[in-house]
């Protein structure tokens, strides 16, 4: 019963390994400086916040999964965590979100200056752990996992341009194909893509073929992603943002660029117009016309069904590269977030 | 208030389906499987036709158009990788390094070879870093015994101390000074030859030269002089202190170029 064991199984590493990669990462953050109160106590913010922690233990199960002790892989996890909060205080800036984790978003406690610093700093502050590697997995998987980060941030870095591109210039001419292209950089790479792939160098020393990796990451980052993007439509309180958030900084998600493609010659011509409007500008009326013109049109689940679509296209992934190798928790629990990722709220 | 569970009708396949590519098609593909289908026109619905069938369309949409992205952008990765791995592999980049390095060395040789050569001749411009070493070569012939080995020319460039030999017979002139010679006060009492009873070389004299801005060895050898070696000591007169030897060789030998 592979249901009932993931169900447990994955809430547990998630503990067990969040825990441990976020003792870690308190090594990193500074304290007692002089610059404590404007630069390193905002840094610890986010990372003290909490979160699921999903991307360092996907790291650590895969390394696992490979025969890696789990020490081998807690630098590159710790590095993916705190990379992944310093994208987060500049997400929240770009998207000008208000909440993030149940508390008031960075830039709206200590304003966009401080908050940009402190990403700025988190940012630099990952490559740390990254130089630690050389002394407990050698110089040479070292350098990889290096080399596998300049990608990841290049990757991650062209999705979020094109995000903000499209918002910028009112973009509503775009289908599946742009949005997927779109998560595959900005979400899959940090969030999937990349922990899979390191943790795979650390596990194999670097002697297994990573495509793999880019296809099962890709397409559990992906329903990861729609799947974040549904619950800000439909989720409660403990979803950590605001609801409908997501349609009052006009994001492109797959249901409102499906509503674009499915609206009539009227509706469109509002709809554009009100994301043609700053944030500020747009209205609850608008947002909840919106929202429920995406209920009208099926869109909500249309995309609920596309990421079930890709969260199969993952496990069949999962099984092309985790069959071969012995039967262990983290091999369950890496098959598990599959489904996990449906069962979050 | 107690939810409806989602119901899935049994899967008509019997066994595992191993073939991707079929497994995940482009809507209304497995249409065209179907024998009515075979033979005709294979027609692929549109949007709006994919919408009267949304829970199976949006799955195979979402499978298929997610593998053509991926695929894509692990293409281009490789791409990506090759290119780097064309700029960073010695394998494949030998050639250009061997050249590349035998370049730089020949260049490291010739700035090394330049900058010794500009070392060289700013010592020998040193008047001090040229007395010292002739001191030294000095010291090292005579403690060989080989008073006689040079010529006129060698001397004069050891020392700056110009020689004037006025002579109708080949003559060969050794000076050897020592360290800090004052050569204001040296002077040469005479040369004398073993014999005795061979007169001396007597016009010997450092004089104060206008013409070559400081002191010159003058030395005139009688016509009827007798050939032989004639040696005397170079003396400070200040002090009476020995400054070092001077010998004049005679030889016909040296007139017959032999």
């Amino acid at each position: 019963m592979v249901a009932a064991v993931t169900s447990d199984i994955i809430p547990d590493l998630l503990r067990e390994y969040g825990n441990v990669t976020r003792d870690a990462l308190v090594g990193y953050l500074p304290s007692d400086q002089p610059q404590q109160r404007y630069l390193y106590d905002l840094i610890a913010d986010y990372p003290q916040r909490g979160g699921k922690m999903m991307r360092p233990s996907l790291c650590i199960a895969t390394a696992r999964a490979f025969g890696a002790d789990l020490d081998d892989a807690l630098h590159t996890a710790v590095s993916i965590e705190l990379l992944h909060n310093a994208c987060l205080i500049h997400d929240d800036i770009e998207d000008d979100s208000e909440e993030r984790r149940g508390r008031p978003t960075l830039h709206m406690l200590h304003g966009v200056p401080l908050a940009i610093n402190a990403g700025d700093s988190l940012s630099l502050l990952s490559l740390r752990p990254l130089l630690q590697n050389k002394k407990t997995i050698g110089p040479r998987l070292a350098m990889r996992i290096l080399e596998e980060t300049e990608r990841m941030a290049r990757e991650s870095a062209e999705g979020q341009a094109m995000e903000l591109g499209w918002r910028w210039d009112n973009e509503t001419d775009l289908d599946d194909e742009d949005y997927l292209l779109m998560v595959l950089k900005k979400t899959c790479w940090l969030a999937t893509i990349y922990p899979s792939r390191v943790g795979a160098i650390i596990g194999s020393r670097d002697n297994v073929d990573l495509d793999a990796f880019d296809r099962f990451g890709f397409f559990l980052g992906a329903a990861f992603q729609i799947q974040d993007d549904l619950l800000n439509l439909v989720g409660d309180k403990s979803y950590g943002k605001e609801l409908n958030g997501d349609i009052l900084e006009g994001k492109r998600t797959l249901m409102l660029i499906r509503l674009l493609r499915l609206s009539n010659s009227e509706q469109r011509k509002r709809l554009v117009g009100i994301l043609k409007l700053p944030r500020s500008e747009r209205t609850g009326i608008q947002v909840r016309w919106i929202r429920k013109m995406m209920d009208e049109y099926d869109c909500i689940n249309y995309a609920r069904k596309f990421a079930h679509g890709l969260a199969g296209a993952a496990s069949h992934e999962y099984t092309k590269i985790y069959s071969d190798l012995p039967d262990s928790r983290d091999k369950l629990f890496i098959e598990g977030l599959v489904t996990w990722v449906f069962e979050r709220t | 208030m107690k939810k409806n569970r989602l119901h899935r009708d049994d899967p008509i396949r019997t066994e595992p389906i191993r073939d991707w590519e079929q497994l995940f098609r482009k809507p209304g593909a497995a249409d065209s499987l179907r024998p009515e289908n075979v033979n005709g026109s294979e027609e692929v619905p549109n949007e709006s036709e994919a919408n009267d069938h949304p829970w199976d369309d949006a799955v195979s949409h979402a499978v298929d158009l997610g593998y053509r992205i991926i695929e894509d952008q692990i293409s281009q990765g490789k791409r990506i990788a090759e290119e780097i791995s064309e700029r960073t592999n010695p394998a494949t980049s030998v050639g250009s390094d061997v050249s590349d390095f035998v370049r730089r060395l020949l260049q490291f040789n010739t700035d090394l070879g330049t900058t010794c050569l500009e070392f060289v001749d700013s010592l020998t411009r040193s008047a001090e870093f040229s007395q010292n070493l002739s001191n030294l070569v000095d010291d090292g012939i005579a403690s060989a015994g080989n008073h006689n080995a040079r010529d006129e020319s060698h001397e004069t460039a050891r020392h700056n101390v110009p020689i004037d030999v006025v002579s109708m017979q080949p003559a060969r002139v050794s000076l050897e000074l020592h360290n800090n010679v004052a050569i204001d006060s040296i002077c040469v009492h005479g040369l004398f030859d073993l014999d005795p009873s061979v007169p001396p070389l007597t016009d010997v004299a450092f004089i104060n030269s206008e013409e070559d801005q400081g002191y010159v060895l003058n030395i005139r050898v009688p016509p009827d002089q007798p050939t032989g070696t004639y040696a005397g000591v170079v003396t400070d007169s200040k002090t009476n202190q020995p400054r070092g030897t001077l010998s004049v060789r005679i030889s016909q030998e040296i007139k017959s170029g032999k």
